[in-house]
């Protein structure tokens, strides 16, 4: 199987069965375009993902390599976050920086799976908490003005008894 | 010379490439041993191309924004931060509470839980505020699962004052009722109301707990192939087609009326007579039939199922849930 080298932002190679790295349609559009090109070592330049995160995403694209392609969305299907399974649940937890970091890769990269495995998680740290608790988990700051915000509350906050 | 149209970011580059222009940028040269790679494009070798047209415009813009996170501080994480595509792709997994609390946290935020592909499925309930109401109606555009709570109701039970909450009902169903596939109401007494489901023309499941309503509406939803009641009541009354109406001949309606009826679940007092068991037969893709109070105490209930297994092809599935009452 032949192989093809990825450089991340901080200029590190990684050398990556091609197969795997089709899983990022990105990549494997950039390839279908081009050709490929036995005699010479290509060097594809990652420039928005840095060796740490392309690291990760290597391991999650190896360890998903045989995964039937992903499902087109589909409207009608309950979206369900429950259902992460429990290697990508490991694999995932991480820091928070670098939860954002692997989400932002994955859509640059436009990998789906991995898009979806990600933001699910990101989803079941919101759900369940207050707004106040959601501001603090991700360091949201408030840029609303205080007329403005108490709008905002109005429109947004649940009531269940009038 | 290269042009690259459409984008400011990424993906091929050119070889023998002396100079390039993007968009609508200034040309730009290059020495030959320059690569081509600048904060807002990487470029891949392509060899003696003088216009390249990239196929996914949307797919490199998203990795700019990308690229303008990952340049901040990765202590300070922000989920404002993230781009707003991704924000929607995350809200779509949230329930209309964590949407509502993230909506309240700041102005990006807010912006993204407007996105009206969030609001698919929803829900209005009666003790919902009227900012609260007020706000969701205005975000939702294409629904395509509707549910509608009033106050639980009983025999026993006074009916409250709606008419704030039916203002946004009628609202929703006028607006984009064509848009529904499911709709499920709870304890609406209101037929007038009611009658605005006429409004989804497309609608394929409807579901009426607890509901006081005529069935006028049935004969213009034709695309129906689900329905359920369950305690409902169903006054008696001319309708504009001079259609009796009663509980008992909802039946009748709607082998006359919804030919693509697949499933049909009966949960009342009252029971449907075998007179109009028998004109469900005409419902030749019906595969599951539930009556949950049984038969009428007039009928030959045997004999009106044989007709309706009869008038059924026999490829066909159907299924009968059987309780007898009181008998």
């Amino acid at each position: 199987m032949p192989n093809i080298k990825l450089q991340s932002s901080d200029g590190e190679t990684f050398e990556v069965d091609v197969e795997i790295a089709k899983c990022s349609v990105t990549i494997k559009t950039m390839l279908e375009d081009l050709g490929m090109d036995d005699e010479e070592e290509e060097v594809v330049p990652l420039p928005n993902v840095n060796s740490a995160i392309l690291r990760k995403v290597i391991q999650w694209a190896t360890y998903h390599k045989d995964d039937p392609p992903p499902p087109e969305d589909d409207e009608n299907k309950e979206k369900r976050t429950d259902d992460i399974s429990s290697w990508d649940a490991d694999f995932l937890k991480v820091d928070q920086g670098t939860l954002f970091e692997l989400i932002l890769a994955a859509n640059y990269l436009d990998i789906k799976g991995l898009l979806d495995v990600t933001c699910k998680t990101v989803a079941n740290m919101i759900k369940g908490k207050a707004p106040e608790e959601i501001r603090k988990t991700f360091n949201i700051k408030n840029d609303f003005t205080a007329s403005k915000k108490s709008r905002f509350v109005e429109e947004n906050e649940w009531c269940e008894e009038k | 010379m290269a042009h690259i149209y459409g984008t400011k970011n990424l993906l091929i580059s050119f070889v023998n490439v002396r100079s390039y222009q993007v968009a609508a940028e200034p040309v730009r040269s290059l020495r030959k041993t320059e690569p081509l790679i600048g904060p807002d494009y990487t470029i891949f070798k392509c060899r003696s191309v003088n216009d390249f047209r990239f196929k996914s415009t949307e797919k490199v813009l998203r990795g700019k924004k990308a690229k303008y996170v990952a340049e901040r501080d990765p202590a300070k994480r922000d989920l404002a931060a993230l781009p707003k595509d991704i924000l929607t792709n995350i809200f779509q997994y949230l329930d209309l509470r964590s949407i509502n609390n993230c909506a309240m946290l700041c102005s990006t935020l807010n912006h993204v839980s407007k996105d009206s592909s969030l609001y698919k499925n929803i829900t209005l309930k009666y003790n919902m505020n009227t900012h609260f109401l007020e706000s969701l109606v205005s975000k939702i555009s294409h629904p395509k699962e509707v549910y509608i709570e009033y106050k639980y109701f009983d025999q026993h039970m006074e009916v409250g004052d709606c008419t704030e909450f039916n203002k946004y009902v009628e609202l929703i169903l006028k607006k984009c009722g064509e848009h529904i596939e499911s709709l499920k109401i709870e304890s609406c007494r209101n037929e007038d109301l009611l009658l605005n489901i006429s409004e989804c023309v497309n609608l394929k499941r409807l579901t009426l707990y607890r509901c006081k309503s005529s069935f006028s509406t049935m004969p213009v939803v034709i695309t129906l192939t689900s329905i359920n009641f369950v305690s409902c009541h169903f006054p008696q009354k001319i309708v504009s087609n001079n259609i009796n109406v009663n509980a008992n001949e909802i039946c009748e309606i709607m082998s006359k009326y919804n030919p693509l009826m697949k499933e049909i679940h009966f949960s009342e007092r009252k029971r449907v007579k075998s007179k109009s068991l028998r004109t469900l037969a005409r419902l030749t893709n019906l595969r599951k039939l539930e009556l949950i109070s049984g038969p009428g105490f007039d009928s030959d209930p045997d004999d009106a199922l044989e007709q309706l297994a009869a008038g059924c092809p026999p490829v066909r599935k159907v299924g009968y849930l059987w309780l007898e009452g009181n008998q």
